[in-house]
């Protein structure tokens, strides 16, 4: 207590009794007003937690899988001999430590075999050679890349599970993590997407703040000009449309196009921002991944595949940059208008006043409403699992069809997506304490 | 005399029905200091304002050291050379007192950094708070941050320097330090305009003062013809109301 440490100064009686009545009735002291408000729900969701992992081993198991444990092993070949097991895709150079699961009849695991090391030379091809029999510490060469290796198994064994272990290797650590799905595949796609969502939330912002009643008499001639050089253009391009009325549509749309040219950015962000609001994330996904994504595909002949996860990346940035590039119309025109002109009258140019003077403060006023559509982000990103991709929600029924457990796979999605959003609001609240001005 | 450095030929200015400039022609020689006056919506801030285009024109012609004022290029060269105070001083402030004054120097005239911050610890010396250029402008007070708001726009080395009510949203005691300043700078020879109804200053610095009442320039004197001798009769009821 402060009270206490200031010499001479007679401690509160009241700050004494309360400590003296909570001593009685807890038996210590325990300093409830200091424990910050996250510290109290996380002591909420601990209890109820643990309790559950400790009573409940489904918990441990659906958490293993949606976290898609283990980080330091690859199964990378099974078999039903119980014989030799080739990798089943081809390795890249470097040295590589195997071992051999066996498991029963249940597929219950027995046992496991010594480690092969085996090294993958450059240059070796994908081909079939004598398998390795022998275990090793030190490294085999082998002169392929996709080896095979036998053994014995034990008395029982029904089936041999190959795993490629990478414990001691830290790169291929975190590049398994990378690409784990469940948990990892989340915040990839959300940390992605919101990127993605930033940059168009910017672009449309600044169109959006732009003018309003444009001057569309400035430079008309040139552009009225570069029209007529478009309008050739096309009808050299489209011989089908050079016959008067098609050639005076065509000059019609385009000048048309090219006279309100100065109040396009306004107009085009506006629509971008009505529209993609108005219409639900989980229609924009669907949208993406089964109608965009093949149409694409068929019309570059495969060339353009953006299945999986681009599809769901651009598809959540998309959505999200309109409704960021509402949050940045509404930061930049918060800053007083005297900002702009300060920095106008000294000869600084509309962009370089924007990216030095406006921008700079903007972003400081926006950060809790980003944060907001940061963690709004990584919750919609449960959406697309509709496209089949096995984030946090999808692991998690898939680990529910497999064990018949709702509750408990349930419990584990809503436990995961809520420690990390509890996460990134600590975070949120971090980076807006470190841009804080000083004095505000 | 020489040719003026800024010349305005019967300026209109229309806000929607507001007619704020109605014909107004003013010349500006080389190192004179014009002060402007009259009374609140006179437009004399709007004519301050359409020297370096923060307003657009309606009709007439503004041309500022030989630049006339008509497309984008001109205007972002005539600004370069014309300094501006405002009256609520509108510095950065997410950026320190020293940033204030690099920024521009950096960003327009392309100055490397050391030497953008010598010239800008050099002027914070000039308007008198060296130690204040690490702090933002919420850890200064008024007449600190108008300093500091003059030497940014001394940074591009002007000209011109306009100066709008730059004492009018300070404290009594802190328009002292602000005019103290801006008395050195009208002795170094810098050519400025100034609205302002600071008396004291008119007296010591002017060349000549405007007085401007709905939209149009009712007088033209010597600070010592105007206060003592004023011709119009707008001008004599104005001065009876600001005057001791």
């Amino acid at each position: 207590m402060a009270s206490d440490k200031v010499p001479g100064s007679q401690p509160s009686s009241l700050t004494a009794d309360a400590a003296a009545r909570r001593r009685g009735r807890m038996g210590m002291a325990v300093p409830w007003e200091s424990i910050p408000w996250w510290g109290i729900i996380i002591l909420i969701v601990g209890v109820i937690v643990g309790y559950s992992v400790l009573t409940n081993s489904y918990y441990l198991d659906a958490l293993y899988f949606i976290f898609d444990l283990p980080w330091n092993k690859d199964s990378v070949g099974k078999s039903a001999v119980a014989e030799t097991v080739s990798v089943a895709m081809a390795l890249r150079p470097g040295t590589y430590t195997f071992y051999a699961e066996y498991l029963d009849e249940d597929e219950e695991v027995v046992g496991r075999s010594d480690v092969y090391m085996i090294e993958v030379p450059r240059g070796a091809p994908e081909v079939e050679t004598e398998p390795v029999t022998t275990p090793s510490e030190t490294p085999i060469q082998v002169e392929t890349s996709t080896p095979t290796i036998a053994g014995i198994a034990p008395e029982g064994v029904t089936s041999v599970v190959l795993y490629d272990d990478f414990s001691g290797q830290p790169l291929r650590i975190a590049r398994r993590m990378w690409t784990a799905r469940g948990v990892f595949l989340t915040i990839r796609v959300t940390l992605l997407s919101f990127a993605g969502a930033m940059v168009l939330g910017l672009i449309f912002g600044l169109m959006r703040v732009s003018s309003r009643s444009p001057d569309l008499t400035i430079h008309l001639g040139r552009r009225l000009l570069i029209g007529l050089g478009l309008i050739v253009l096309i009808l050299v391009a489209l011989p089908d449309w050079r016959n008067p009325t098609s050639a005076l549509m065509v000059a019609i749309v385009v000048e048309a196009i090219m006279f309100i040219l100065p109040a396009m950015p306004y107009t085009i962000s506006t629509l971008y921002v009505e529209v993609v609001r108005g219409v639900p994330m989980l229609v924009i996904i669907l949208y993406m991944g089964f109608a965009v994504t093949p149409a694409l595909r068929n019309t570059t002949d495969g060339q353009l595949d953006l299945r999986g996860l681009p599809a769901a990346i651009i598809a959540l940035s998309f959505g999200y940059g309109a409704y960021l590039s509402e949050v940045y119309r509404a930061g930049i025109e918060s800053i007083p208008g005297g900002q702009m002109e300060a920095a106008r009258s000294l000869g600084m140019s509309y962009f370089q006043a924007m990216r030095h003077i406006i921008l700079p403060q903007a972003i400081r006023v926006v950060l809790p409403p980003l944060g907001n559509d940061f963690i709004a982000m990584l919750k919609d990103s449960s959406l697309i699992s509709v496209i089949a991709l096995p984030e946090v929600l999808q692991s998690g029924r898939l680990w529910i069809s497999r064990n018949f457990r709702a509750f408990e796979g349930f419990n584990s999605v809503a436990l995961v997506y809520l420690v990390m959003t509890l996460l990134l609001s600590l975070m949120v609240r971090f980076i807006e304490r470190k841009a804080a001005l000083p004095g505000k | 005399m020489a040719e003026p450095i800024i010349l305005m030929q019967d300026v209109h200015k229309h806000f929607g029905h507001v007619h704020a400039l109605q014909g107004v022609s003013v010349q500006v020689y080389p190192a004179e200091v014009v002060v402007v006056l009259g009374p609140s919506g006179s437009g004399k801030s709007t004519m301050l304002r359409c020297i370096n285009h923060l307003e657009a024109i309606d009709r007439g012609r503004i041309v500022v050291d030989g630049i006339p004022l008509e497309s984008a290029k001109n205007i972002n060269k005539v600004r370069a050379e014309v300094g501006m105070v405002f009256q609520l001083f509108n510095l950065f402030p997410h950026l320190t007192a020293l940033e204030n004054v690099v920024l521009a120097q950096r960003v327009v005239r392309k100055r490397k950094s050391r030497a953008a911050e010598e010239i800008a610890r050099d002027l914070l010396v000039k308007v008198g708070i060296p130690e204040k250029a690490d702090s933002y402008p919420s850890q200064l007070s008024g007449g600190q941050q108008q300093r500091v708001a003059i030497a940014r726009a001394l940074a591009m080395q002007p000209k011109i320097m306009l100066f709008d009510e730059p004492t009018s949203a300070l404290d009594p005691e802190m328009i002292k330090e602000v005019l103290d300043v801006m008395l050195d700078l009208a002795k170094e020879g810098m050519t400025m305009v100034v609205v302002s109804h600071e008396m004291g200053f008119a007296r010591a610095a002017a060349d000549r003062m405007i007085f401007m009442d709905e939209g149009i320039i009712v007088e033209e004197a010597t600070p010592e013809d105007l206060y003592n001798n004023p011709q119009h009769e707008r001008t004599k009821l104005f001065l009876s109301k600001i005057l001791p």
